[in-house]
């Protein structure tokens, strides 16, 4: 009985002096999402607030304002937030934290984050196939085998309904450039502008690609162009697309083709403004581009001789298009192998900085590197990376991808890959040997 | 002679020539070798005043009777002698004249290695002989044209085709080598039956498969030549090849790019019994190969030629004083381009063009000697050439190809070739195929020419009059374009050349050249007329008549007989006029049609890529046109020759003015047709894989089957597009060209201590074109605004382009340093080729002023200044059509006016005649071109080796000037090899026995 009457005495004790502590209340604190100097206000938004001892980590979404409320005890926190999303067809990451988060009581304003705001495009030029590969008899290139590949570069579906594809004059960045002027810069560099060339194609239809996708162009031909050349590549495909010559007038050229199994909700129009009964897309040295243009205003453009240039030549033989600089998604600036030393940049810097350059007649395709930090960030690629790439070339101004992340057969074993967007072909494009579609 | 004499003289010499008749006299005499005394046979003598001749027999004897003339320069000449002329007076009979001939070599004192100057005749005329031409080793006689004054050397490969082209620069309207005449031995070279792209120009024919190892001598006449020569423009270059009997004669040429062998004879077949002579007979056989490429020395053009003259004078029985020169001679060729053997072209692939000719003459003189008529002369000669070319095309496609071979009008589906008939669209499978697609060339030309000579003095007149009549017709025995197998053919149509008619040109024409006696010198007038009339049967051209009037006149003030020691030995002035016209090539009558296919359908392609393609088939053939004249050539000259204490100085001034140029024109009609797009049948619903394409070929619209039998057939879904579709038409051109020059020659005096002479040449000259037709063009490969094909025409003064014109001027000087060493039997010639004036400028005009106007920037050009010239400098220009239509509306609109009222009322409109406004590409369009001045120097030596064997060594561009010339209107230089040729040389080795 004795023990009995001490226990309780001793806890007792014990809870009286506990009982003596200061009590600590938790308050409601809220956190401001903020961008470029505004409140961000979008909702869903996950917001992170950590404490100080890194032992406690809550998480709240933001409301409709961008306000994310944490009921916390007084004391210092780290809040940080990261947001993704597709706006105006480009992909961009919000980003930031703020470390200096005081809770002492119930504050009375929110405290804000500022997030930084990192654009980049949505859909990206994955790999361009325009330089040929050799025939069967051994000699003479086959070029008509041309193909775009755009890839969307973000874990949201992309809208590609206005994309539109096209190419800069001169047709061969080793070709006499009379946008150089005596100063020996493009006359265009500090414009609003590029120089199209030809025309400039547009899809006739709706066109979504899904999260990490892709969609395959046939330039001229989408035909199994295998059942005549061994070294090209098959093209008839019901997902691919056609830049088709049907309804162009002057689009007369035998080589456009594309076989029964490609709709007609696939095939792309364009408006030609230089003369041909082809588009010349150069099979040694293009400066390609894709845009974001509705198809009106395309032929708009390409038909309003207001719109025109006339560095390059003051007839329909020559003339050019005004492209709008920020109506440009993506852009590869090719130089011939055999002729870097005569090719100059067409591409102003602001779109487009280096080159990447091709050997043609061998089937070389210009390949997109991939981005290995963010591809291998991406939770979901754990395991599903393979690395060990060997479908660069050797060549003299050959190249392969600094990654050495083999992007193809990670996709085929289910990992999302990230391209490299640095606006540098040179550094965001390889020669491969070998195009990606030629199985 | 006071004037009323002279016109007396005329009038005598004109109008009284059969009624006077003298007391005939007798020239005889020998003609013997000079070094050996042997009887030089064959040698020809004759009276220049009378035109009568006489052959030397074996015996080197020679008789003239029934000589009337009272004086006459007595000329003898021999193939291998120098000629001797002599002037005698025939106041009786002469029955023992003797003439020594000199061989003709380098023991001589005089020998000539450039173009001398025919002193003798009233119009500019210069002749090479044999000792120049082998100095110069020519390969292709048209290299001769370096000799004229002012000539610049050119490459002599033979792989590319080279004509001669008198008084005339390169890239001039005019078709100015067309109308250059050349006559090998009085054969016409005609290249009237070419079919060659009328849009590049005519060409005329070329030089490249005559023999230049037999050539004996050529005559150029730049002046106004007699009226027995037709269907020309300017220039006649008269070939001689060597005749008569001569030693063996073995040649041996090479140069990096181009080897040459060839023999030669002159056969002597005896005499028969009664000493009449057989006749000569010369043989000449040549094999030259040449390259284009010393690095790849495998396309070659081959020359093979053997000719064979059969000459002979029968002067005995009835013809004893009435002798008859018959000349017979053959001449083939076989050769060509060929770069079979290239190894840098893909495997299997070839282009072999044939050159081959078989050319005929036969000549009949008949030495009359009556009081009515001197000489009668007959000529007829045929050639006929076989110029096919084959090539052998490597193709390849991704899906099956169809190949159009339609001639009708209407729409066509492709179908297999194994679908037999007389199918028009051949479906050609995917894969590689080779095919050989030929053109068949075949011309003919043949010339019958009879002209009678009549020569007569009267007192110290002296007069000639001819009379001729000549009949030429041109043909092509060729097929034209066909393939060797048809089932791969690209696109080609049949054209079957021999299937047009002949051109016939049936020609007279008469000609008095009198000289009259004056002072101390004498005038020598020749005027003539040709009349030609050229019949086209079973051609809308019918029969076109024209008239070619010639004048020349030459004043020998003094002469340099009796004269040695004073300082000016010679002086006599010339002029000449007349007018040359020049018959149509059956390019220019009946060109090969042009086909308009537009791909009114495609189908997708089948699983074995297997594309149907549907074509509407617009023949563009070209337009007769009723108002087609003959192009004509207006040409004057006036020239001084004088001798001054024995420097030769001749000048000649020469204006040529071309009128109704032949000219490719073109014009516009409105068609529509059905156009079916491969969306819309993409769109239907019976499944790709079992649709059945046919095509109505007279509505143009598609039907799509379902070969399951499943689904009913469809009609597919067309719109009908209209457009214009271009056609040519052959005119000419309103406004004439014009053609002035100066040429020069001065030869100096010998320097006898070094033997060596000097001699000047070179001329200047000027032309000035302007195209004024009023043109149209329509961009018929953009679409307009509204995405359709463009529907408006633009018709422009002076055809569309920036420029409607060029005017040139040039200044080229050559001097040459001759050597002759005739005791070791060498010559040797230094030429200095400079250009010392070299200007051309592009012109927009029209007869108000300027046809463009100042732009200060491309994207304004309705901000024109036309207070501002386009020839001030470096400015930009905009040219606008006068006025255009519209595919729906035929009325022409002032273009400019309704263009500025567009701007702002019609943007559409605005947008569609921008694309007929043109600007000018470059800042210095306009600006005057002055190419600095350059120079090359040829080297040539020629050494004998006793009578037995000659050597020759030329080295041209020698001192391999490599620099660069400077254009004034680009403000950059460029290399000079644009203008000279590069260091080369060759070596020639003849033997003689």
């Amino acid at each position: 009985m004795k023990r009995l009457v001490y226990l309780f005495s001793a806890f007792a004790a014990v809870a009286l002096i506990a009982g003596c502590e200061p009590k600590i209340v938790a308050v409601p604190i809220q956190i401001q999402l903020m961008s470029e100097n505004a409140p961000l206000a979008v909702e869903g938004i996950s917001v992170s607030l950590e404490d100080a001892a890194a032992t406690n980590v809550f998480t709240q979404l933001t409301d409709a304002s961008g306000i994310a409320t944490f009921t916390v005890n007084p004391g210092s926190y780290i809040a940080s937030a990261v947001y993704k999303a597709v706006e105006n067809g480009k992909r961009v990451a919000y980003n930031g934290s703020n470390t200096n988060i005081l809770v002492v009581e119930q504050p009375e304003a929110p405290f804000p984050i500022d997030l930084a705001k990192v654009e980049s495009q949505q859909l990206v030029i994955k790999e361009l196939y325009s330089t040929g590969c050799p025939k069967n008899e051994g000699t003479g290139s086959y070029s008509n085998d041309a193909y775009v590949i755009v890839y969307n570069n973000s874990e949201f579906e992309a809208d590609a309904t206005d994309l539109v594809f096209g190419f800069l004059a001169p047709y061969n960045g080793h070709a006499t450039n009379k946008f150089y002027g005596a100063d020996n810069t493009l006359i265009y560099a500090n414009e609003d502008w590029i120089p199209a060339a030809g025309a400039i194609w547009s899809f006739t239809s709706s066109v979504k690609i899904p999260a990490y996708s892709q969609i395959v162009v046939a330039i001229f031909g989408a035909i199994d162009h295998t059942a005549t050349v061994t070294a090209s590549v098959n093209l008839s495909n019901p997902a691919y697309y056609w830049m088709s010559n049907s309804g162009i007038t002057a689009y007369t050229n035998a080589k456009y083709a594309a076989s029964d199994a490609i709709p007609n909700s696939h095939y792309l129009t364009a408006f030609p403004f230089n003369k041909g009964n082809a588009w010349v897309l150069s099979n040694s040295a293009p400066a390609f581009f894709i845009g974001n243009m509705s198809k009106s205003e395309n032929e708009r453009i390409c038909n309003d001789t207001a719109n025109f240039d006339l560095t390059n030549g003051t007839t329909d033989t020559g003339w050019s298009v005004k492209f709008p600089k920020a109506s440009v998604v993506g852009a590869i600036e090719v130089y011939s192998a055999a002729n870097i030393e005569k090719s100059n940049a067409r591409f102003p810097a602001d779109i487009n900085t280096g080159y990447a350059a091709i050997t043609n007649n061998k089937g070389y395709t210009l390949y997109r590197n991939v981005d290995k930090e963010a591809t291998e960030a991406l939770p979901e690629n754990e395991g599903k990376i393979v690395y060990g790439y060997a479908g660069g070339t050797e060549d003299v101004n050959g190249s392969t991808d600094p990654s050495g992340i083999d992007a193809e057969a990670s996709i085929a074993n289910g990992a999302h890959i990230i391209y490299a967007q640095t606006n540098d072909s040179g550094k965001d494009f390889h020669q491969r040997k070998t195009a990606s579609l030629k199985k | 002679m006071s004037g009323h004499k002279i016109l007396l003289s005329i009038l005598l010499a004109i109008l009284c020539p059969v009624f006077v008749w003298g007391q005939s006299r007798t020239v005889s005499g020998t003609v013997t070798d000079k070094a050996t005394g042997e009887p030089v046979e064959f040698a020809t003598v004759v009276l220049e005043a009378s035109e009568q001749w006489a052959v030397v027999d074996a015996k080197g004897r020679f008789t003239i009777p029934g000589v009337s003339v009272t004086k006459s320069v007595l000329t003898v000449a021999c193939l291998g002698y120098v000629t001797y002329s002599a002037e005698i007076i025939i106041t009786k009979d002469i029955p023992n004249f003797k003439v020594q001939l000199a061989q003709d070599n380098l023991t001589l004192e005089n020998a000539v290695v450039t173009a001398k100057e025919n002193e003798n005749s009233a119009t500019t005329s210069r002749t090479i002989d044999k000792t120049a031409l082998e100095h110069v080793q020519m390969m292709n006689v048209s290299d001769i044209s370096s000799l004229l004054p002012g000539g610049a050397t050119q490459s002599n490969v033979l792989t590319s085709e080279k004509q001669f082209n008198i008084r005339a620069g390169s890239g001039e309207s005019g078709n100015s080598s067309f109308g250059t005449a050349v006559e090998v031995d009085g054969v016409r070279l005609s290249n009237n039956a070419s079919y060659a792209d009328p849009s590049k120009g005519v060409k005329g024919v070329s030089t490249n498969n005559i023999a230049s190892a037999n050539v004996e001598s050529v005559e150029v006449i730049s002046g106004v030549p007699g009226v027995e020569y037709g269907d020309m423009g300017s220039g006649v270059v008269k070939i001689n090849t060597k005749k008569g009997k001569t030693p063996w004669q073995l040649t041996m040429s090479t140069s990096p790019k181009t080897k040459q062998l060839s023999a030669s004879k002159g056969f002597g077949l005896g005499s028969t019994g009664e000493g009449a002579s057989l006749g000569v007979l010369n043989a000449s056989l040549e094999y030259t190969r040449s390259i284009s490429e010393q690095m790849s020395p495998y396309t070659s053009y081959l020359r093979r030629q053997l000719s064979l003259t059969y000459s002979n004078t029968l002067s005995s029985g009835a013809l004893q004083t009435k002798p008859l020169r018959l000349s017979l001679g053959v001449t083939g060729n076989l050769g060509g381009l060929d770069d079979s053997a290239d190894p840098d072209k893909l495997t299997g692939t070839f282009l072999t063009q044939r050159d081959n000719s078989l050319r005929a003459n036969f000549t009949a003189n008949w030495l009359l000697s009556l009081p009515w008529i001197t000489n009668l002369e007959l000529n007829a000669s045929a050639v006929y050439s076989d110029k096919l070319s084959r090539e052998n095309k490597n193709y390849h496609a991704s899906v099956s190809q169809t190949a159009m071979h339609a001639t009708g009008l209407g729409y066509y589906m492709s179908a297999p070739y194994s679908a037999g008939g007389d199918n028009p669209a051949v479906m050609i499978p995917a894969g590689t195929w080779y095919n050989v697609m030929a053109v068949d060339d075949r011309p003919l030309a043949t010339k019958v020419t009879l002209k009678a000579n009549w020569a007569r003095n009267f007192g110290s007149v002296s007069n000639k009059v001819k009379i001729g009549s000549d009949w030429s017709t041109d043909y092509n025995f060729g097929v034209g374009a066909y393939s060797e197998d048809p089932q791969s053919a690209p696109t080609y149509r049949e054209y079957r050349y021999c299937d047009n008619p002949v051109m016939q040109n049936l020609a007279a024409y008469i000609e008095d050249n009198f000289m009259v006696p004056v002072g101390r010198g004498r005038i020598n007038v020749i005027a003539g007329v040709r009349n030609d009339n050229t019949i086209i049967k079973g051609s809308a051209y019918g029969v076109t008549s024209s008239l070619s009037p010639r004048f020349n006149a030459k004043y020998t003030v003094f002469d340099s007989k009796g004269r040695r020691d004073a300082l000016f030995n010679s002086l006599s002035i010339r002029g000449s006029w007349g007018v040359a016209v020049k018959q149509p090539s059956f390019s220019i009558l009946y060109p090969v049609p042009g086909y308009l296919d537009i791909n009114v359908f495609t189908s997708t392609a089948s699983a074995d890529n297997v594309v149907y393609r549907a074509y509407y088939v617009h023949p563009r053939a070209i337009q007769y046109n009723a108002d087609l004249r003959w192009q004509r050539n207006h040409q004057a000259e006036f020239g001084i020759d004088t001798d001054i204490a024995g420097n030769k100085v001749s000048l000649v001034a020469f204006y040529n003015k071309t009128i109704g140029a032949y000219q490719l024109m073109s014009n516009y009609e409105r068609f529509a047709y059905a156009y079916t797009s491969t969306a819309d049948v993409q769109g239907l619903p019976i499944p790709a894989g079992d649709r059945v394409y046919t095509l109505d070929p007279a509505s143009g619209i598609v039907t799509v089957g379902d070969r399951t039998g499943k689904m009913s057939s469809l009609n597919a879904p067309y719109t009908t597009r209209k457009q214009f579709i271009s056609t040519t038409f052959e005119d000419n051109q309103d406004n004439p060209l014009e053609r002035y020059g100066l040429e020069w020659v001065v030869e100096f005096k010998e320097i006898r201590p070094i033997h060596t002479s000097i001699r000047v040449d070179g001329n200047f000259y000027s032309y000035r074109g302007l195209y004024s037709d009023m043109e149209a063009y329509c961009p018929t490969t953009i679409a307009g605004s509204d995405g359709k094909p463009f529907k408006y025409i633009g018709y422009y003064y002076g055809g569309d382009q920036m420029s409607n014109g060029r005017e040139t001027r040039s200044i080229h000087n050559n001097v040459t340093l001759i050597t002759r060493i005739p005791k070791v039997r060498m010559i040797i010639s230094m030429k200095l080729e400079a250009s010392l004036l070299n200007y051309s400028r592009a012109l927009s005009q029209r007869p108000e002023g300027e046809r463009s106007y100042v732009i200060a920037d491309r994207t304004d050009v309705l901000g024109f200044d036309r207070s501002k010239s386009i020839y001030d400098g470096d400015t930009f220009a905009v040219l606008f059509p006068d006025y255009y239509v519209s595919y729906d509306d035929p009325n022409p609109v002032p273009f400019l006016e309704k263009y500025q009222w567009a701007k702002t009322n019609d943007p559409a409109l605005y947008a569609d005649l921008s694309k007929l406004v043109v600007t000018s590409n470059y800042l210095y369009i306009f600006k005057k071109d002055y190419i600095s001045p350059y120079f090359s120097a040829n080297f040539s030596v020629t050494k004998e080796i006793g009578d037995l064997a000659s050597i020759s060594f030329y080295a041209n561009n020698f001192f391999n000037n490599m620099g660069q010339v400077y254009s004034t209107k680009t403000g950059e230089y460029e290399s000079v090899y644009r203008y000279i040729p590069r260091f080369y040389y060759g070596l020639t080795v003849r033997f003689k026995f």
